[in-house]
């Protein structure tokens, strides 16, 4: 028994002295506090969503003494599928949509369908429906793509054609492979790139936003409507101009979003299973009281609650840069203009209003009638019929408004994957761009009769394309408002869904700044691996990736795994330092 | 491509699967796969959220500190990988309609481990009660709480060989009364306490449990409940599913597998001998030993066949009561605490981890039986009967430390998660329609109760809330339907321990079969999602193959 009283307070001991010896121990050594004492690992990673889950992945495969920490109790961070509501309905309560199956190292390195990862590629990735019944669609060809644009225009159709395929290349040829290796500034990046045929254009791409974009090269309103869109729904500012290089990545990306088989958690749990095969371990939920540095080195992670980890080779946070630097390494291990630079980050314009159907039928969209292709799309965006129309909802957000005059996306998976919901029954969301800050009062984001009032706001907007979406299709539903998001992840401050706004100033080199965005940090041992990092959020599985091999780099632990083929080839072009 | 032969092939990734499995992989070193037809593993352990950061559970709920006693000791490592509990420190009580409270404190070291405020807190309505407690508490810490860890840690015996609670009722020393093995609850309770708030308290307790209040030889399970489990209540930090991640870590990294969204449609057996079993895709796994973690009547009817056993058996498990325990059981997100006006007599009901109230608070133990009759009769219980329970922000005790992982997390956010229970029918006493329409009417009768008691209660200070019915459970897993019973089987005196299921099964072996065994919730000692079920089950093995028995020296 000794191993079970070894850390007893003297005072239980007083407490139970006349109880019979067996029992006593049993009831008390789960509550009562004790001294949890220290662990040793090689590497302490602070997160357990999918860029901490693939930097563990790595680093334990390194064959060096890994740990992982997560405040919750599901790790995978915005990668969850949950049964929020009634059984058998599986929610993709946040991640989505994949937008990089095609390239992240993870799906190639790592064992991850052995632990049962399957994805869905749909063919037609997105479809727009409008008012009168005509809908516009992309799909994963180019030319069934320019068909449907065709409809409404045919000038937009060649214009989209021949920026799609310069996309093609930029991404194949650059963006893709810029994601997955260490960033450098970008007065030293762009002259590499000065002999490729589309460097030019690149250069032009850069200044310009993407409201500019579609305005120069569109005419059609309702291509214009469905092109911002895609360029703007992972939280591209379309007025800003500087990040302009988005716009052929997320070109190219809406031709490509896949989803995972069962649910977006698989790819967290096949993360999770391949991590624990080479011995990482996890510590969750346990919050996180500091991160130890002495002698301006990071040495461990005090858990609140729970053991300190010594990290005898460093501590990587997959963290936002305010909770990391300011809450748990703190201000006095800091430079004065680290920290004020630190206190301006940017959290995001706008975030999303979450609405999680549980549907007894699949919705029969009108315009469906004139194109069954919308059936079977992956993205229905539905509220826009122009730009115009989309950029007066960002007027909307900027005002704190959230009512009537918007639109949003919405997803079927079971159309794709019906092990989601129950036979027969389908499973919706809706997400929809939404101020953090209420006009109302902020209050409201955590009524629920606010909250299903906003509900059924935006499935009867729905409706209006889907007439058989009711009250009595619609089984059950429930609700993540934006104050439910950062409830529930403390990273996604002000309901942010990627650590931090994607404006030109924490960008690229500057991603989260340039202390940091080679995935170090001005402390020694200290790396960064979050989604405020280089390359930055939406599940790119770049951030995590990186911060290994920073990790192994600077450690002098060997790389067991290569580079990408597609980075090699880049790589062999002279692209990278 | 996954390997298609394991040691021991498990059908259910369930919390009794999970428990047994820590033990095969790490003391056993056996290869485990675990085949789950959910989309992920713990079953009974499982929380969502009501609103975002707030961890409701969904069914298993109200833990003891001693439920994984054995984890604990055998599994440092347990504790590591998320595997806490807290407590707070008014365990459960009752409030009256005249807004009165009696409160039942917790045996932790820094409340009341002798029981002298919960007997202080009875002796303001009784002396004698309060004394009679107290000799309760005597015998239950020295004699029944030893007895029961041991009956529950222990694998069931032939019915005939006296187990550790057969051996307690033999005991002079014991203070049972073996008249009390006869009686109901209500019965019970009536007899040995003279203070009616007592009396409605214990009654309603105890339904709590899974145990009826008019039901005969029921009523020691409710006094042994009071005594050792009451005392003891803690909950799981984070949601019970934070266990099932730890337990997982842990057969993880001891090489077991685990598939989800695999259903199990049937055990392979040859030659009287389980070789493996067959997934409802087709696919043949082979194994040395089949492992079960369902319910009975799936077990015997769909996954091996009555006609492969001994006829009895098949009998005896097609006339096993299983469609009692269904509750309404929702989790509610709510972003201020809830102010009890009783909290001026009894500040720490407050806090407390339960407040019963309805029927109850009038006094009537006939309003049990009532309850009891229209629902055997299928009819909607026409008087409120509820519990509350609150996980939220407590100032509790400086002994329990942990983060309030049940709610936000910055506490400077509202953190007041509840959990609320009535008893009511079977799923299939309503038609889907009607359960929808139940759902929402039941909020407003919450509310509506919970305000008269707490007037600060009211939509504006709910977020969200989980709503869980019995047609909810049954849904959630095969082996609450289809009634949708969180027990999977009742706590009836003929389905209780050595007779749990039935006695041919109990012993975790199916007669007949080599090589298949069985757990369950359905199982020994009782309905309980703690460490005793899988834990007996791995017991049996280990002595059937000859593996590691870390429980040497110990005794259990």
């Amino acid at each position: 028994m000794e191993r079970f009283t070894k850390n007893w307070p003297e005072d239980s001991e007083k407490a139970y002295k006349d109880w019979p010896e067996e029992s006593k121990h049993w009831f008390t050594f789960p509550v009562l506090k004790k001294d949890w004492g220290k662990r040793e690992f090689d590497i302490v990673i602070v997160g357990g969503g999918p860029n901490g889950l693939t930097a563990g992945a790595y680093l334990a495969r390194s064959g060096i003494r890994v740990a992982i920490v997560d405040r919750r109790t599901e790790l995978g961070g915005g990668c969850a599928t949950e049964e929020l509501r009634q059984p058998g309905f599986r929610h993709n309560s946040h991640a989505i949509y994949m937008p990089m199956v095609d390239y992240a190292p993870i799906y190639k390195d790592l064992d991850l369908e052995r632990h049962q990862l399957e994805h869905v590629f749909p063919e037609v990735q997105f479809a727009m429906s409008f008012i009168d019944g005509s809908s516009l669609c992309i799909y994963n060809e180019l030319e069934r793509t320019c068909k449907s644009i065709e409809q409404f225009s045919k000038k937009d159709a060649d214009a989209y054609r021949d920026f799609y395929k310069m996309a093609q290349v930029m991404m194949d040829e650059f963006i893709a492979p810029s994601t997955y290796v260490q960033p450098e500034p970008a007065f030293d990046q762009l002259p590499r790139l000065a002999k490729e045929s589309w460097h030019k254009e690149m250069n032009q791409l850069q200044g310009m936003s993407p409201k500019q974009f579609v305005d120069d090269l569109f005419e059609s309103d309702r291509v214009k409507a469905l092109m911002l869109y895609i360029l703007c729904m992972w939280g591209m500012d379309p007025s800003q101009g500087g990040v302009g290089y988005l716009i052929p990545l997320y070109i190219n990306r809406a031709s490509n979003y896949q989803i995972v088989v069962h649910g977006t958690h698989v790819l967290a749990a096949s993360l999770t299973r391949d991590y624990i095969d080479h011995g990482g371990k996890i510590f969750s939920p346990f919050g996180v009281e500091k991160i130890v540095v002495e002698n301006g080195e990071a040495k461990g992670v005090q858990l609140s609650g729970g053991p300190y980890l010594e990290a005898k080779m460093g501590v990587v946070s997959t963290l936002d840069p305010q909770q990391t630097f300011l809450k748990l390494v703190g201000e006095a291990h800091l430079d004065e203009d680290f920290v004020e630079a630190t206190n301006g980050w940017l959290w995001e314009h706008w975030t999303l209003f979450g609405v999680h159907m549980c549907l007894l039928e699949a919705p029969q969209f009108t315009s469906a009638k004139n194109n069954p292709d919308v059936a079977k799309a992956l993205i229905h965006v539905l509220g826009y019929e122009s730009a115009e129309d989309f950029m007066k909802h960002q007027g909307h957000i900027a005002e704190g408004e959230f009512g009537e005059d918007l639109g949003f996306n919405c997803c079927f998976p079971t159309i794709h994957d019906s092990s989601q919901a129950p036979a027969g029954k389908h499973t919706g969301l809706i997400s929809c761009m939404s101020p953090y800050n209420l006009r109302e009062g902020n209050e409201n984001w955590t009524r629920w009769k606010f909250k299903e009032e906003k509900g059924w706001m935006l499935i009867n907007k729905l409706a209006k394309y889907a007439p058989n979406i009711n009250e009595d299709s619609v089984r059950d539903f429930t609700v993540s408002s934006p104050k439910d998001v950062s409830n529930k992840f403390m990273d996604m401050v002000q309901g942010s869904i990627k650590q931090g706004q994607y404006h030109p100033l924490q960008m690229g080199y500057l991603r989260p700044n340039e202390y940091c965005s080679t995935h170090r940090s001005p402390i020694k041992s200290l790396y960064m691996g979050g989604a405020c990092t280089y390359p930055g959020g939406t599940v790119l599985l770049g951030s995590g990736y990186l911060a290994a091999d920073a990790v192994v780099a600077e450690c002098g632990i060997d790389k067991w795994w290569q580079e990408p083929d597609y980075v090699k080839a880049a790589r062999e072009k002279g692209f990278f330092g | 491509m996954a390997d298609n032969h394991y040691d021991v092939a498990f059908v259910g990734g369930g919390n009794k699967a999970l428990v047994a499995s820590m033990y095969l992989t790490k003391y056993g070193g056996l290869k485990v796969g675990l085949f789950e037809a959910r989309h992920e593993l713990g079953t009974g352990w499982s929380t969502e959220e009501p609103a975002g950061g707030f961890m409701g559970n969904t069914c298993s709920n109200n833990h003891m500190a001693w439920y994984q006693g054995v984890l604990y000791r055998d599994f440092p490592e347990f504790a590591d990988y998320g595997a806490r509990y807290a407590y707070t420190s008014g365990v459960v009580g009752t409030v009256f309609e005249d807004q009165s409270c009696i409160l039942q404190y917790a045996a932790f070291p820094d409340v009341d481990p002798d029981q002298t405020r919960t007997a202080e807190m009875f002796a303001q309505y009784s002396e004698k009660d309060a004394e009679t407690w107290l000799k309760l508490w005597d015998k239950a810490r020295n004699y029944w709480l030893p007895a029961m860890l041991e009956w529950m840690h222990n694998p069931a015996k032939p019915t005939r060989e006296p187990d550790a609670m057969d051996r307690l009722f033999m005991n002079p020393e014991c203070g049972v009364d073996l008249h009390w093995l006869m009686m109901n609850p209500v019965q019970l309770f009536t007899s040995l306490f003279e203070e009616p708030r007592i009396q409605m308290y214990a009654h309603r307790v105890t339904q709590s449990w899974g145990i009826a209040a008019d039901e005969p030889g029921a009523g020691w399970p409710a006094l042994l409940a009071q005594l050792t489990w009451v005392p003891f209540a803690a909950y799981a930090v984070g949601g019970t599913h934070a266990l099932t991640h730890a337990a997982f870590r842990v057969i993880a990294e001891n090489g077991g597998e685990a598939k989800t969204s695999s259903k199990v449609d049937k055990i392979l057996i040859e030659n009287g001998k389980a070789r493996g079993i067959r997934l409802a895709d087709g696919t043949e796994i082979s194994a040395d030993i089949v492992v079960t973690d369902v319910d009975p009547y799936q077990l015997i009817f769909e996954l091996v066949g009555p006609e492969k056993l001994d006829p009895v058996i098949g009998r005896k498990v097609s006339t096993i009561s299983r469609d009692w325990i269904t509750i309404m059981w929702f989790s509610w997100a709510f972003t201020e605490r809830p102010k009890f006006i009783c909290e001026e007599t009894v500040p720490d009901a407050g806090f407390a981890a339960g407040l019963n109230f309805g029927a109850t608070s009038k006094f009537e133990r006939e309003a049990f039986y009532r309850e009891s009759a229209q629902r055997r009769a299928r009819i909607w219980p026409t008087e409120m009967n509820a519990l509350y329970m609150y996980q939220g922000y407590s100032p509790t005790t400086e002994n329990c430390q942990y983060d309030q992982c049940v709610g936000p997390a910055d506490p400077a956010e509202a953190n007041f998660k509840v959990l609320t229970e009535q008893f009511v029918l079977p799923n299939f006493a309503l038609s889907e329609e009607e359960w929808k329409v139940r759902e929402r009417q039941h909020t407003e009768e919450m509310l509506s109760i919970i305000s008269y008691y707490a007037p600060n209660v009211c939509w504006d200070i709910v977020s969200g809330y989980v709503p869980v019915t019995p047609h909810y459970t049954a849904g959630l897993a095969r082996n609450y339907a289809p009634a949708g019973n969180w027990a999977v089987i009742d706590n009836t005196a003929m389905q209780v321990g050595k007779f749990r299921p039935i006695p041919e099964l109990a012993g975790n072996r199916v007669p007949g079969i080599k090589g298949l065994y069985c757990t369950g919730t359905a199982w020994h000692p009782f309905a309980i999602a703690n460490s005793a079920q899988g834990y007996n089950c791995y017991k049996v093995i280990a002595e059937d193959l000859n593996l590691k028995k870390p429980w040497e020296g110990y005794a259990y």
